[in-house]
């Protein structure tokens, strides 16, 4: 099997970290990864502001680059959403390129997704010492509908201890460009989301969406808080316990 | 007079809707059944709800104590006028009003309470008069009886159809209502009262009843702080009293298939 | 009480100022979880699964019923003359409001009692009324709260709903004499008495509709209080104000609106009370008004009508449930909003009756987490209307179109970076120059460059990666051996 990797500009430019964990823990299932060089962004920020006009060029460039592509697995929820959703939407009107979004939005998934559902695997030999809680992005859990996968995975690592957030499906309050439109506002939904981390007592608060990691991170690192912010991929990518520190964040997400 | 014509407000939606002409009747299919698939459906809901009678005065008891009503079941319609007038006693009632329902000949609460030196009024208006004096009335008292038209115990519900005999206001201003519903009156669904009402209004060749009041226990507000307050502007206290079937057959309700 | 006033331009400084007065964050804390609690409790107690199917039908009515508007509310208005009632038509809420005038004055009306009519607040109808020197009481134990404070409502649902109670305790004994109230119970009681005696002095009856069935020509209020009941039973008149979009086709309909509403709006299997109106009082009924109107309203509903990617909007039938849920609702409360529908219905509907360009800050507050079409019983997609708006605000024709040349550079600038990898790694390049002055330890704390500047005022920014995974790839991941790795 052939998994071709889109990246996602954030891991890409802020935390490739995560992209490498993913390679690691395809790779470790046996699976061939590729990553086509040509790949840039998928163009949510600029349709979710109002510029469809910018993003249909990038649509047009994820569909020419990937078309080819036995699957395309995404390490971001919120971008596996506008590939799998909004694309192919936004080329409704369109004939022909409506049907190739389509079918290409049917070959492609977030990564906790496809390792549940498409790879059937629960157990990645991950092992990774740590009291853990998760947060469910938003888009993840309500454009995806994905309400078990990456829990499943979390379970199946060896030495975590988990603890659920009270009330897990609030918003974080990232919201791509609305965390500066309203810096405020946005701040204030995350400090709900903090106090909800820092109940559970957990070191680590994974998602599996590196936007609403930057955020988290952002926000517990101003406020002093020693939590860390690791993608599901670092997680799983772990296969030893690390000397002294759980994880191995060298920059980015991990620094939390 | 202010305002748009029928005709000039019609076309402005039907050029929103992006038609010149009106829309032909549109094929729906609760709107297409016509009189006698309804009776069908009317005699379909009658055999079910017939055949589930316990049950469904099990679940209305249920459901109703849960919407806040004081649910009694008594034994006898004796025992009901009793319970009637235990509540006057306990509330130190010295007027009662209530409704020209057919379950009053059955349960005799003027001549119990006003032994009791308690004052019952029909609340029957033979002059047009007599409309004010009889709201004052319904101000004034502490316990407004009534019966019921339909029952449902999906949601603890009792139906009044207000007509001649039937105020609006006896289950409304004062503040307690009793109501005295009699077991052929109680329908399983919301579904099935809207299709019995419908029935209704298809036999009544359009005439749908200038008022339907559904209640479900006493009346309540959570405005202030969320927090719920049993009593606004309707009865504090809500009683359902559930009689036992009357001995001869039942008497025909409202909206009952015609043959 | 002033007229309506449209406030949605204020939104940004609006919120602002919500989110740091303590009262407002206070009351928003205490009382946001109750509505969400009830309604997933009720949902549980239906079944998801059945739940589900109520909204699929729900919509469907609904759909039906906007696709054929002109049909039913054709059939609904002969319906409602044959059955001995007025119906009236408003192209404007000004329209509506001299229709209301109108009869009041025809019939020497000195005081009208009203239920809850969130279009009577779009006609700024308590107002015009006052002026006309007649006097508007509100009954619902909410909007008459907020009536005595002069405020609009904060809350669709529950207009008082960020008063204490002992702001309500004051406002009492300032406004009405009764001092001394402390407890919520005797608050409700002082407002059935001081309102008991308005019912039975009214002439006129004024609420809004819930539901309009077409067929048998009934409007349906629904309410907890008793206050629609006795504003229709009580004055010699009775107004319906609807907006068009309230008709449903047949009565069996109800019982599928009377499933979703209630539960999604308090967490109730049904309402205390639920009335069907069909007309005035007929002969031989004991009580009951002597006339009946209704008014018909479109007030830029036809414009959602119209509008392929916003008629669904008009499926809402006001259970404030995507207030409830809303993280931004929970956080800045109704009155930021700056006019009648807060919320993320309400960032929809506004901008649409108010205009576009006077209201272009609402579209973009939202996160767009989708908790608001998650919970709308009629599963009604306002992410997706959002995000079209917000298209309308950039690419619109030009009475659409938002001034916001910072956010028009910003996302060329963007554009122009990320066209191609190459011009992206160009940018990395420039971008690592241009954070090093504000780097420590790999993160960026402040730095004075909108927008990340707005990020930096409360939250930590990463800066770039010492490697992208471009480079990360190219150096050590593409060579690695394939499916080798231990």
């Amino acid at each position: 099997m052939k998994v071709s990797l889109f990246v996602t500009c954030l891991v890409d430019q802020l935390f490739p970290e995560v992209g490498e964990s993913v390679v690691k823990l395809l790779r470790r299932v046996g699976i061939e990864v590729e990553f086509p060089r040509e790949q840039t962004c998928c163009g949510q920020p600029a349709l979710n502001s109002g510029f469809m006009a910018h993003a249909k060029p990038l649509a047009r460039r994820w569909l020419d680059l990937f078309e080819e592509s036995q699957y395309v697995v995404v390490p971001s929820g919120s971008c596996a959403a506008m590939l799998k959703v909004s694309v192919p939407e936004m080329f409704r009107q369109e004939a022909g390129l409506y049907e190739r979004a389509q079918a290409l939005a049917g070959r492609t998934y977030e990564l906790s997704q496809f390792l549940v559902n498409v790879l059937r695997v629960q157990d990645l030999g991950a092992r990774f010492p740590g009291k853990v809680t998760y947060h469910p992005s938003c888009h993840l859990l309500r454009e995806l509908g994905a309400a078990t996968e990456a829990q499943t995975l979390i379970r199946g690592v060896r030495g975590i201890q988990f603890v659920p957030l009270d009330n897990p499906d609030r918003c974080c309050g990232f919201g791509g460009t609305f965390s500066v439109k309203y810096p405020s506002l946005s701040g204030a939904i995350l400090e709900e989301k903090l106090r909800a981390i820092e109940a559970t007592g957990a070191d680590v608060v994974v998602a599996c969406d590196s936007g609403c990691l930057m955020h988290i991170a952002g926000g517990m690192r101003r406020r002093g808080m020693k939590v860390e912010a690791m993608h599901l991929a670092q997680i799983l990518a772990q296969t030893a316990p690390a000397e002294g520190a759980p994880a191995e964040p060298k920059d980015g997400a991990g620094a939390g | 007079m202010a305002g748009t014509t029928r005709e000039e407000f019609l076309k402005t939606v039907r050029q929103s809707l992006g038609r010149k002409e009106g829309a032909p009747e549109p094929e729906y299919l609760a709107l297409r059944l016509r009189r006698e698939d309804q009776r069908q459906k009317v005699v379909t809901i009658e055999a079910r709800v017939e055949a589930r009678r316990r049950d469904l005065l099990t679940r209305l008891e249920r459901v109703a104590g849960q919407s806040g009503w004081r649910v009694y079941r008594a034994a006898s319609p004796e025992a009901a006028a009793g319970y009637v007038l235990k509540l006057a006693r306990e509330k130190a009632a010295d007027l009662v009003v209530r409704s020209e329902h057919d379950v009053f000949r059955r349960v005799p609460i003027d001549g119990l309470l006003r032994q009791e030196g308690i004052a019952v009024t029909p609340i029957l208006a033979a002059r047009a008069g007599d409309r004010e004096h009889l709201r004052q009335e319904m101000d004034k008292a502490q316990i407004g009886v009534t019966g019921v038209d339909y029952a449902v115990a999906e949601t603890g519900t009792c139906v009044l159809l207000p007509r001649r005999g039937v105020s609006r206001a006896v289950s409304l201003l004062p503040p307690v209502h009793v109501a005295l519903v009699e077991p052929h009156q109680v329908y399983e669904t919301l579904d099935d009262l809207f299709a019995v009402r419908r029935l209704a209004f298809i036999q009544g060749r359009g005439d749908a009843g200038s008022y339907l009041s559904l209640t479900s226990g006493p009346s309540r507000t959570a405005d202030i702080e969320q927090t719920l307050v049993i009593g606004v502007h309707g009865p504090v206290e809500a009683h359902l009293v559930l009689l036992p079937p009357a001995p001869e057959a039942a008497s025909p309700r409202p909206g009952t298939p015609s043959p | 009480m002033a007229p309506v006033q449209v406030r949605t331009q204020e939104f940004p400084r609006a919120s602002s100022r919500a989110l740091a007065n303590g009262r407002v964050q206070q009351a928003l804390t205490n009382v946001m979880g109750h509505f969400d609690h009830a309604r997933e409790a009720a949902i549980q107690e239906l079944t998801p699964e059945v739940w589900e199917r109520y909204r699929e039908r729900g919509r469907e009515i609904k759909r039906h019923a906007m696709e054929y508007l002109d049909f039913y509310l054709e059939l609904l208005s002969e319906r409602v003359e044959a059955n001995g009632g007025k119906v009236h038509f408003a192209r404007t809420a000004q329209e509506a409001t001299q229709i209301v005038l109108e009869i009041a004055k025809a019939l020497g009306v000195k005081v009208a009692v009203k239920g809850k009519s969130m279009l009577s607040e779009e006609m700024g109808l308590n107002h015009a009324l006052e002026e006309q020197g007649i006097a508007p009481v509100e009954t619902d134990l909410g909007e008459y709260i907020i009536q005595l404070a002069q405020e609009p409502p904060f809350h669709i649902l529950a207009p008082a709903m960020h008063k204490t109670k002992e702001e309500v305790g004051e406002l009492f004994a300032a406004k009405l004499g009764l001092g001394g109230l402390q407890q919520i119970p005797d608050m409700a009681a002082a407002a059935r008495k001081t309102l008991r005696e308005r019912f039975l002095q009214a002439d006129m009856g004024i609420t809004g509709v819930n539901f309009a069935v077409a067929e048998t020509g009934t409007v349906v209020i629904v309410t907890n209080e008793g206050n629609g009941r006795m504003c229709t039973s009580l004055p010699r008149v009775h107004v319906a104000l609807m907006g068009m979009e309230k008709v449903v086709p047949a009565l069996e309909d109800l019982s599928v609106m009377l499933r979703l509403l209630p539960r999604a709006a308090t967490g109730q299997r049904i309402t205390s009370y639920v009335t069907l109106v069909s007309g005035p009082r007929q002969p031989g009924d004991e009580d009951g008004p002597e006339e009946f109107h209704l008014v018909i309203v479109d007030a830029g509903r036809t414009r959602l009508l119209a509008d392929p990617e916003l008629r669904e909007a008009l499926y809402c039938i006001r259970c404030g449930a995507c207030l409830n849920t809303c993280p931004v609702y929970r956080k800045v409360g109704g009155h930021a909003y700056g006019w009648v529908y807060p919320g993320p219905i309400g960032s929809v509907i506004t901008p649409v009756m108010v205009g576009l360009p006077r209201a272009r800050d609402l579209p973009f507050a939202s996160s767009l987490c989708g908790a608001c079409r998650e919970v709308c019983p009629l599963k009604i997609n306002i992410p997706l209307m959002l995000v079209s708006l917000r298209r309308r605000l950039m690419e619109g024709a030009p009475g659409e179109r938002g001034v916001s040349w910072g956010q028009r550079l910003l996302v060329r600038l963007w554009s122009r970076v990320v066209a191609s990898e190459g011009s992206l790694r160009r940018a990395r390049r420039l971008a690592a120059v241009f954070q090093r002055p504000f780097l420590r330890r790999r993160v960026v704390r402040w730095i004075p460059f909108p927008p990340f500047s707005r990020w930096t005022r409360n939250r930590d920014m990463p800066g770039l990666a010492r490697r992208s995974f471009h480079e990360l790839w190219d150096r050590d991941l593409k060579t690695t051996g394939r499916s080798k790795r231990p």
